[in-house]
Formats: C-alpha cells, structure tokens, sequence
C-alpha cells in the first residue's frame, strides 16, 4: 500500500466545530470512591490505546463531559451505582467491566473481574484487536486492512473494544451500521437477541 | 528558519531553577524559567514551549494572583504541543495525581524525592525519542537516513507525542508549519505520515506497507 492510500481518510460524521482539546480520543473512564484502580490503570494502559481518566461517583457527570464525544470504555469498582450512570450511558456502545460484584441496575451485561490485575489484563488485550484487518488506530479511528485511516467511528470503536457484543437498545445499531457503511470497513453487525456484535464481513458480502 | 525548540521552566527555587534549565541547555531547549505562576502565564501568552517543567510547591515564589493549576490549564487549553512533566515532593500521591489529572489529563509526574538527576535523566529521554525514521536531536527533528532536519519546533512536539502515544493539538501558525513538515517528509520518501485529525489535532502514523 502507498502513502497515497493511507492517506485517504474517512470522517462520517465530522464536526469540525468542536473544540479540539476536549476532544482527546478513546478515553477509559474508571469510577471509584478512591483512585487506586485508576492510578493502576494509568501506569499500566497505553495512552495510545486510551486515556485514562478518573471519576468519584458525585463526579460522574462532570468527568464524562470531558470525554466527548462520550467514553470509549467504563471501568468500575464501586458497590453502589452512581446516580447518572444510567442514563449517561444510554444507547452508546460503551463496554462496562467492573472489578468485583457490580451494582444492581448496572445496564447492560458488564465483563466482571476479580481483582485489577484481570482487569489489567482485559485492557492489553483489547490493544491487539484485529477484526477482518480492523484495528485500533493509536488514540483514536481505525485502520483499514487496506491501509486507510478512518476517523470518527465512535460507535464503531466501542463495539469493537467487546468481542463479545454489548446489549444496545435504540438507534445505536442504525449509527453503528451507519458508520460501517460510510467507512467502507469490511465488517458486519451481527445481531442475537438484544446483543449486537461486530463480525467479520464475508468477501461474497463485499 | 529555525524556530528553537522552548521548554517553561515553573520553579520557585533558585537553585533548582538553575540546575533544570543547565538541563535544558544540554538538550538543546532554550528554557524559559519562570518562579511564579504570573510569570509564567505572561510568558505563555508569547511563546510556545514544547516541553513544560512545573513545580507544584510555590511556597517560596513571589506574590502570584494565578496558580500551578492555572498554568496547567493554560497549557492544556491553548498549548497542545507542549508536554507537561510535574516535578513536585508529592508527585508520588495518587489524590495529588488525580487533582492535577482533573487539569491536565496528559501531564507526566517526576518525584523531587528521586532527586533532579531523574529529572534531567527524563529530559533527556524525551528530548532523543524516535518514530520511524525521525530522531530529536539537539532540539530539533531529524530524518535519520538523509541527515536532513526540520528546523520548525512543532516537529519535536510530533515526534514526542508519537512517542508517548499523545495527540498534538495545534495553534494556527504552528499548523502551517506541521503542512510543511507533511510536505518535508513526503519529500523525503519517509514512512513517516503526518495526520490531520480534525480539531487542529495532528498525529504522526507510520504507513504500512
């Protein structure tokens, strides 16, 4: 592949009117009562797989406005559910992992750790996604198996960060298939029940 | 023309401000030492440093109506290009991090009690980093197979945020240069490829091949 084809990006839903510097890419927004989980996590994670920030649960709210467009991941270890939490994640694709029982009413099916060091462990590995030649591009878009960078696929993104899918409810299969098609990826949502995952398109399908 | 790569220097302590800036001196930075937050704060309105070093202790400053946190957010807000390392006694606090984090979500902490020598050691490292076939040396941007050099500060910012996994958010003019910095490395045939990511965001990326 040339620079000339990597150099063709892909932006479906560009705005260029944000402000940049609170748009800082993927960002693992860990809520807890003390920061010990994030402090682990902030040694350990590669910003260029995301940012890590922190946020006690009264901050829920104020943290995740600092996350635009919203967090590409959420890591917990709180007993009880912050108040906002729900609602904040709504219908994003937002992979939840918590350390230890996670709170009732938590949405979704969250991936639950024993300790951070499984956590820790969960996150390397999401470094080394490669779904059909998709891969993370550093701190934010994807690579293309044909080289292209594509830019502003955050439904995408999340998707991709849980192998396994995540429960979605609302439009978020609409903007997810939305973003697959405007970026040409070679990818497919595949839907079982309430789950929705990314799956490898087939070549016939292409 | 060569812009000279710039480092602020934040450090109420004469003799410290001294030894960080002989640091920077070595590494080919022309420091910008500053003993208070004022100071420093006025001389961000007309530089743009590449490499920032704060003291979070202003104890023995001049009387200073801004604080560490103000220049923290000044450099987080308006100087995207420069890197951020927090030298303090309680940089080793995880509250401390989180407080300065909830300013500076990018800013790198060194440990005073690990002595300047680590200080200088972690200047050091920075300022030698390498992406691809790029190499900053003596303050500036080398393309290592030509020996040519991109004289423009910005290319040390996109080297160093390569490097350490950062995006670089630019200011107008300093977006002008990192173009021409595009055009250098196209020039150069490097695989080194400058990418526009949107909100005056830019990153280096390798092309694959």
């Amino acid at each position: 592949m040339g620079a000339g084809a990597a150099s063709e990006m892909i932006r479906p839903s560009m705005r260029r009117d944000e402000v940049g510097r609170e748009s800082i890419g993927r960002t693992i927004l860990v809520v807890e009562e003390q920061p010990y989980l994030w402090a682990a996590l902030r040694q350990r994670v590669d910003p260029a797989l995301a940012y890590v920030r922190s946020a006690a649960p009264g901050e829920v709210a104020r943290v995740w406005r600092r996350c635009r467009p919203w967090p590409w991941l959420l890591a917990g270890a709180t007993p009880v559910l912050p108040p906002e939490l729900t609602e904040l994640i709504g219908a994003h694709p937002i992979p939840v992992h918590w350390v230890g029982q996670p709170p009732a009413g938590l949405p979704g099916s969250p991936a639950v750790h024993r300790d951070w060091t499984e956590l820790v462990a969960a996150l390397e590995r999401l470094g080394g996604l490669d779904l059909n030649g998709v891969r993370l591009l550093r701190n934010r878009g994807l690579h293309a198996p044909d080289g292209r960078i594509v830019l502003d696929v955050v439904n995408l993104e999340g998707l991709l960060a849980a192998p396994a899918g995540l429960v979605l409810n609302g439009g978020a299969g609409e903007a997810i298939a939305a973003e697959i098609d405007a970026s040409r990826l070679p990818l497919r949502l595949e839907r079982q029940g309430d789950v929705l995952r990314l799956v490898a398109e087939r070549d016939q399908e292409r | 023309m060569r812009a000279p790569a710039q480092a602020l220097i934040l450090e109420d302590d004469p003799e410290q401000l001294e030894r960080v800036a002989a640091a920077m001196h070595e590494v080919q930075l022309e420091p910008i030492p500053t003993n208070s937050p004022d100071r420093a704060l006025r001389r961000l309105r007309y530089n743009h440093p590449v490499l920032a070093v704060l003291d979070l202790d202003m104890s023995m400053a001049p009387d200073s109506e801004a604080g560490v946190e103000d220049v923290l957010a000044r450099l987080y807000g308006q100087h995207g290009g420069c890197f951020v390392l927090v030298y303090s006694v309680i940089a080793d606090e995880i509250l401390e991090r989180k407080r300065i984090e909830a300013v500076h979500p990018f800013a790198m902490f060194v440990s005073k009690h690990d002595g300047v020598e680590a200080l200088i050691d972690r200047i050091r490292r920075m300022m030698g980093v390498r992406f691809g076939d790029l190499h900053v040396r003596r303050g500036l941007t080398m393309h290592e197979p030509s020996g040519e050099v991109f004289l423009h500060s910005v290319g040390v910012s996109l080297v160093l945020g390569a490097a350490l996994g950062q995006e670089v958010v630019l200011q107008d003019t300093e977006a002008k240069a990192a173009r021409r910095m595009r055009a250098w490395l196209e020039r150069l045939g490097s695989p080194v490829q400058l990418v526009d990511l949107g909100r005056r965001c830019y990153a280096l990326h390798l092309v694959e091949t």
